[in-house]
């Protein structure tokens, strides 16, 4: 027995005004439907589901919901703010990391011995790692307490471009400036 | 569904950075969004944190609302596709049918009354919960928030068809999970005890 045109028609919905069947269309569904024990089964279910479904009521959250989203969006913008003055800290980080690269390299040949320029280079690294801890801890606590809009990580990128290009300008602008070119006879 | 009184002023004033209206609105849509989250998931407290979580997504994502759209197809589309993602990201250790149906007020004092109830709603959750995690936002969204085609296909991102073919396999496959159920009514009521 061929059920689908049938089975299209039993789960029309009585929402839908548009899923309402013609004349015939109902009259062929009656046919079938009183000699097919299957269909009528599901379509026997399926009105009875509609129902309860038209039926259910809208649940209600417990008391007290818009206070505890103002919570938890307070909680939101913290654990942001901390996240901000995490990422401030690496790139302040990478950016120092890079400069005191650049240092070396400039440096390099009035160190007579390596020794001393790496433990130098250590002390360097370790002193600049608990500054910018502070200035990461001071960061996100200033974003906390003056309530400072989130900057996107693009825009982190922009700002972090800009102050890393000034700084290696500031760098060659010395290095030029300290070592003029010397002028053959 | 219907827009709220003075919407558009606080939808306009929250994005431009008012906190306060915004908690208007939260206020006004909690029930829906509760609501959607709920009969997505199934549980009080899952559907409490979804529809927390959907809240903070469109205040953070308020500023990319088009006012031309209602907010609340707006709001509710965020609340499904959190609980969508919910779902598919659930670790199948416990089956919802599994969860306990707390007693949610409903203003009824008979016991009956009540245990009609929650029998009802332990049958709709189990309906629901035969159904694919898209299916199931289309099938609330039609029968809960009279939502046209045309709404859902917008707020869930699928063509008109698609919300219809998914509608009429919600239909076919809740009817086919009505009749399993049915047929063994002691252990239905062995679970409605329970």
């Amino acid at each position: 027995m061929n059920h689908l045109p049938y089975r299209e028609w039993l789960f029309a919905s009585l929402k839908e005004p548009n899923d309402v069947l013609t004349p015939e269309q109902s009259g062929a569904l009656h046919d079938h439907l009183a000699e097919c024990p299957e269909c009528r089964s599901l379509a026997e279910a399926w009105q009875t589901i509609e129902v309860d479904l038209l039926a259910a009521p809208h649940v209600s959250p417990a008391p007290g919901f818009t206070a505890r989203w103002q919570d938890r969006l307070v909680l939101d913008r913290q654990r942001r703010n901390n996240r901000q003055g995490v990422v401030l800290m690496i790139a302040s980080f990478g950016v120092g990391m890079f400069l005191m690269s650049v240092l070396v390299f400039l440096a390099w040949p009035l160190v007579s011995t390596p020794s001393v320029l790496i433990w130098t280079y250590l002390y360097q690294v370790l002193r600049w790692i608990s500054i910018f801890g502070a200035f990461q801890q001071f960061a996100g606590s200033l974003f906390h307490v003056a309530d400072l809009p989130l900057i996107s990580p693009l825009e982190w990128v922009f700002i972090f471009g800009f102050i890393t290009t000034l700084c290696v300008l500031w760098v060659v602008s010395y290095r030029v400036l300290t070592n003029p070119r010397s002028v053959s006879k | 569904m219907q827009d709220h009184e003075g919407e558009s002023d606080w939808i306009i004033r929250a994005q431009q950075g008012d906190d306060l209206a915004f908690t208007r609105l939260v206020d006004a849509y909690q029930r829906p969004v509760f609501n959607l989250c709920y009969r997505m998931l199934g549980n009080t407290q899952d559907a409490e944190d979804a529809s927390q979580e959907a809240f903070l997504r469109a205040y953070r994502s308020l500023r990319s609302y088009d006012n031309a759209r209602a907010f609340s197809t707006w709001l509710l589309s965020i609340a499904a596709h959190h609980c969508i993602d919910q779902i598919r990201r659930r670790r199948p250790v416990v089956s919802v049918e599994e969860l306990p149906v707390p007693d949610l007020p409903d203003g009824s004092v008979n016991l009956e009354t009540k245990l009609s109830k929650k029998e009802e709603r332990i049958k709709i959750r189990n309906l629901l919960n035969a159904l694919e995690p898209t299916d199931r936002a289309t099938v609330i969204m039609y029968y809960w928030y009279d939502f046209s085609y045309a709404e859902i296909s917008q707020a869930l991102k699928l063509t008109e068809s698609a919300v219809k073919s998914r509608l009429h396999r919600a239909r076919r496959l809740m009817s086919q999970r009505w009749l399993e159920e049915n047929s063994s009514p002691v252990l239905a009521t062995e679970r409605i005890l329970a």
